[in-house]
């Protein structure tokens, strides 16, 4: 029941924004939607006991013809991506009050469906289910991106939804395919999880959910996409695409890719995982050469995704543990890194970093805040970045040392870009006229970010014991 | 015996739409379903013919209330106009409920030649008259093949009865070889209607020139009628021997798709973006005619009836817009959404749902169609229409992103029309409906 309440007040909700005019209240209506959904979620999970089952289930069927139910539940991997999509929703709102869009009754119910529809592919225990929520989603992120976007944005929309939508589109027939192993069809995740199929058949449906997961990522060599959606998305968008959408994919491929077709994984996660970390390390040299902030961030995404992907590849207890911690880390991370951007860009009309110095010098709080995300994304000890990091790069080093090695090199490019762009915007001579300090509401989004990370980075267990149970019980299970 | 409503041909529309929605209702009384042959065997009413009947007299119903308020201006042929709509869904039901190829043939002709009428009934657009010449042409043309394709039948099997061919071919070790010429000869003719490949060249050309509510009666009623009366033939007359013909059918819905679709992808013109959508959308109806089982009619009716609901939904739209603005172009869309965000949320759900994408009924009529052709090994031929889909995206999201642009010449005023808007409702009503619980269509009987 509470999962479903979770589920349908921001959809339905936002529905509703969607069909009434928007006035001046409407941001405010729409946070307090969302803020209800985050206090749900943390309700559940401070009453979640972690033992590794489901928990929260609600079944009903739906269209038993088809052999499609209703059914949604959360276990510990569950519970944590519900818990980073519903508390990160709040303060991507907040984080929009300072703009002024048209249309606020579409933009703020499109962003309440997504945030609903998210929740849906993290609670789905029927095959049909999570795709139909896999697909509701998309369709805000894309008008968000249309409506409100910059520079070439009808093209970038267009691309991002052609792009995911042909993995979607292969994975869908992969789903079909899985449903006929049983007569009568059924998507139910306990029967999902029970089919026995060739290796030519798992083969088959290992390739085509990777592809749609490699996509949504994304990781090299499929993340054409990103850079410009990232770019000229409004800031909402790209928070709500990189800080959670993303993790849609890497949520998937451990719930429903493991358990399916493990073996045909055993033969292919080597070549997988050599492409992924060639892509950290691409993706961190062209990083560097950025001049635009908001690119550089969108770049340095891929890399950080693409070390998570590789952890969970590994199939080990390390890697999917430091994925739990990786993904909630990156979430919190990314809407720190784009909301400075959309700071930067509201005062000083530009992302690009030679434009920009010495602001330091007059804004202390925006200084101090942007260096502890910028310290959390570098992934130093005793913040949110570190745990999670060290865990993925040690599973990949069990299994082979040259992968850690090119990972590596690719999270100390990290550094190095990460830290160059602060040297250029925040340090040196100052070269805008005017930077006023953060403001009441900038604070409201940045401060809890801020704790959020050294929390996270002190008390990493909070999220582990959560998990944990839920993974061993996985990984016994393969 | 719910046809003798349509007796009653007033002249106002109001008669007609309460004659329309009393066959409707008497179409779906318990008795009406009989499985045994009427009229001689002529017809029959089994759940099959009852359903599609349905179906037909629905749509056409939402598609009187448009027509009343497009032909504001006509008043002197107005009760013509009315009577040709009734006799051609008339023979439409006819061809669903026939269990005879006379009757097959005849209900066919009944459809199709108040449409060439009506086609043509804007008498001041040479548009619209050619679109009526064309149509009328090439279809005679088709008629020709339908009927040496029957007299095939008829030599060897010796009964135009549906029951005899079927027990003739099951009783036959090989098929003769006229035998399959006749069935290939009366596929063209079902091609042809359903406007596939290759036989789908007139389509573009009749329904952007026909009058707009015409052409959606074309793109919707006349289409269902079509392959409700083919999937009768292909179930009840030459079941035994089906099977053989799916390998050609694949093929021809390969092709019929992804023509469909590239051709689409250029159109700037709304009826002629939705002519090629139709042959596109016919090519994935035709993948429950090679996936042939026990769910294929549910799943064709479910399909045509969502399809024929988004198509009526933007044709509605595409007139209340036209009405103030007075173009035909995609572009006369802009700034839509500045004065009517509720106009262009109904749009918005009709392309979603043409162009298939989940949670909306488009997309369970996709799945169901994919499911089927799986279940007889077409993957290839599934993964391709999958393809299409994405393809698809491309012109059905261009008509939606349209209306979210701003106009160059300022906000736009778009008042609402009574007519129009009545209908939106209910079908965007319906398709929501639809879309959360297919069940009430799909494998419901």
């Amino acid at each position: 029941m509470l999962t479903t309440l979770l589920l349908f007040i921001p959809i339905l909700g936002g529905l509703l924004l969607t069909l009434i005019p928007g006035t001046s209240t409407t941001r405010w209506q729409a946070l307090l939607l969302s803020l209800v959904a985050a206090a749900l979620s943390v309700y559940m999970a401070s009453s979640f006991v972690p033992t590794g089952g489901v928990q929260f289930e609600a079944k009903s069927e739906w269209l038993p013809t088809l052999g499609i139910g209703y059914h949604i539940g959360a276990d510990g991997i569950s519970m944590v991506m519900l818990l980073l999509t519903n508390l990160l929703s709040p303060l991507i709102f907040l984080a929009t009050f300072k703009e002024n869009h048209d249309h606020q009754g579409l933009f703020y119910g499109l962003m309440l469906i997504m945030q609903g529809a998210m929740t849906g592919v993290f609670v789905a225990q029927d095959l049909f289910l999570y795709y139909i929520f896999w697909e509701l989603a998309l369709i805000p992120a894309y008008f968000l991106v249309l409506l409100w976007g910059s520079g070439q944005h009808r093209k970038t929309a267009m691309k991002f939804f052609i792009y995911t939508l042909v993995g979607s589109l292969l994975m869908l027939v992969a789903i079909i395919f899985l449903s006929q192993q049983w007569s009568p069809a059924s998507f139910d995740i306990s029967n999902v999880y029970k089919v026995n199929l060739s290796p030519e058949a798992e083969t088959f449906v290992l390739l085509s959910f990777m592809l749609a997961y490699a996509i949504k990522i994304p990781v090299f060599p499929f993340h054409t996409w990103q850079p410009d959606t990232y770019t000229q998305a409004p800031t909402a968008g790209t928070m709500l695409l990189s800080g959670i959408m993303l993790k849609m994919g890497l949520y998937s491929i451990i719930r429903w890719v493991l358990p399916i077709a493990p073996n045909a994984l055993q033969q292919h996660s080597q070549w997988m995982i050599w492409l992924i970390v060639i892509g950290i390390a691409y993706a961190s040299v062209i990083a560097i050469q950025q001049k635009d902030l908001k690119r550089l961030f969108a770049y340095a995404s891929i890399a950080h995704v693409g070390l998570i992907a590789a952890g969970i590849l590994t199939v080990s207890m390390e890697g999917l543990m430091g994925s739990m911690l990786q993904m909630f880390a990156h979430g919190v991370n990314a809407i720190g890194l784009f909301y400075i951007c959309a700071i930067l860009m509201e005062r000083t009309q530009t992302n690009e970093i030679a434009m920009l110095g010495g602001i330091r010098n007059i804004a202390p709080w925006f200084a101090t805040t942007y260096f502890v995300v910028l310290l959390g994304s570098v992934a130093l000890p005793l913040t949110n970045g570190f745990p999670g990091e060290f865990m993925l790069l040690s599973s990949l080093f069990k299994q082979n040392w040259v992968w850690s090695l090119v990972a590596g090199s690719g999270v100390i490019l990290g550094a190095v870009y990460m830290f160059k762009s602060y040297q250029g915007v925040m340090l040196g001579e100052t070269k805008v006229s005017t930077f006023p300090d953060l403001d009441i509401w900038d604070k409201a989004v940045l401060v809890p970010i801020v704790i959020a990370i050294i929390l996270m980075g002190l008390l990493p267990s909070a999220i582990t014991r959560i998990a944990q149970p839920s993974i061993e019980q996985l990984l016994q299970s393969l | 015996m719910f046809i003798g409503a349509y007796k009653l041909k007033k002249l106002a529309l109001p008669a007609v739409l309460v004659a329309t929605l009393a066959a409707f209702v008497a179409n779906l009384l318990p008795q009406n379903l009989q499985d045994a042959p009427v009229y001689s065997g002529m017809l029959k009413f089994d759940s099959f013919a009852v359903n599609f009947s349905a179906v037909l007299m629905g749509v056409t119903l939402v598609i009187l209330i448009l027509s009343r308020r497009y032909y504001r201006d006509n008043h002197e042929h107005l009760g013509d106009i009315y009577a040709l709509f009734l006799f051609s869904v008339v023979g439409g039901m006819i061809m669903v409920g026939s269990y005879n190829l006379v009757m097959f043939f005849v209900g066919l002709e009944i459809l199709s030649i108040p449409l060439y009428i009506l086609a043509t009934s804007e008498r001041n657009n040479l548009l619209s008259n050619e679109a009526g010449l064309k149509y009328f042409l090439m279809g005679s043309f088709i008629t020709v093949f339908l009927l040496l394709g029957m007299v095939l039948m008829y030599g060897m099997s010796g009964s135009f009865d549906f029951g005899a061919i079927s027990a003739y071919l099951s009783s036959t070790p090989e098929t003769p070889a006229l035998v399959k010429l006749g069935v290939m000869l009366i596929m063209i003719a079902f091609i042809f209607k359903i406007s596939a490949a290759p036989f789908h060249f007139w389509a573009p050309d009749v329904y952007q020139g026909s009058p707009a509510v015409i052409m959606v009666f074309m793109a919707t009623v006349a289409k269902t009628a079509a392959f409700g009366g083919f999937l009768r033939f292909l179930t009840q007359a030459i079941a035994p021997i089906g099977d053989s013909f799916t390998p050609l059918l694949a093929v021809l819905s390969a092709l019929t798709m992804t023509i469909g679709n590239l051709m689409a992808l250029n159109q700037n013109n709304l009826k002629r973006l939705l002519a090629f959508s139709s042959i596109a959308n016919a090519g994935y109806v035709m993948l429950a005619l090679v996936g042939l089982g026990a769910n294929s009619s549910s799943t064709v009716l479910y399909y045509m009836l969502v399809y024929s609901i988004a198509n009526v939904i933007a044709i509605a739209v595409y007139l209340t817009v036209k009405e103030s603005l007075g173009s035909g172009s995609i572009d006369g869309l802009k700034g839509l959404y500045q004065s009517k965000p509720l106009l262009t949320f109904c749009l918005v759900l009709a392309m979603l749902s043409l162009a298939g994408i989940p949670p909306l009924a488009g997309f369970i009529g996709k799945y169901a169609v994919f499911v089927d052709a799986l279940h007889n090994g077409y993957a290839w031929l599934v993964v391709l229409a999958a393809l299409n889909s994405a393809i698809g995206i491309f012109y059905y999201f261009r008509v939606m992103r349209t209306a979210f642009q701003s106009a160059a010449e300022g906000p736009v005023t778009v008042p609402y029309v009574l007519g129009y808007s009545a209908v939106l409702v209910i079908c965007t009503l319906v398709l929501l409906v639809l879309g959360i619980f297919p069940n009430v269509v799909l494998n419901g009987w």
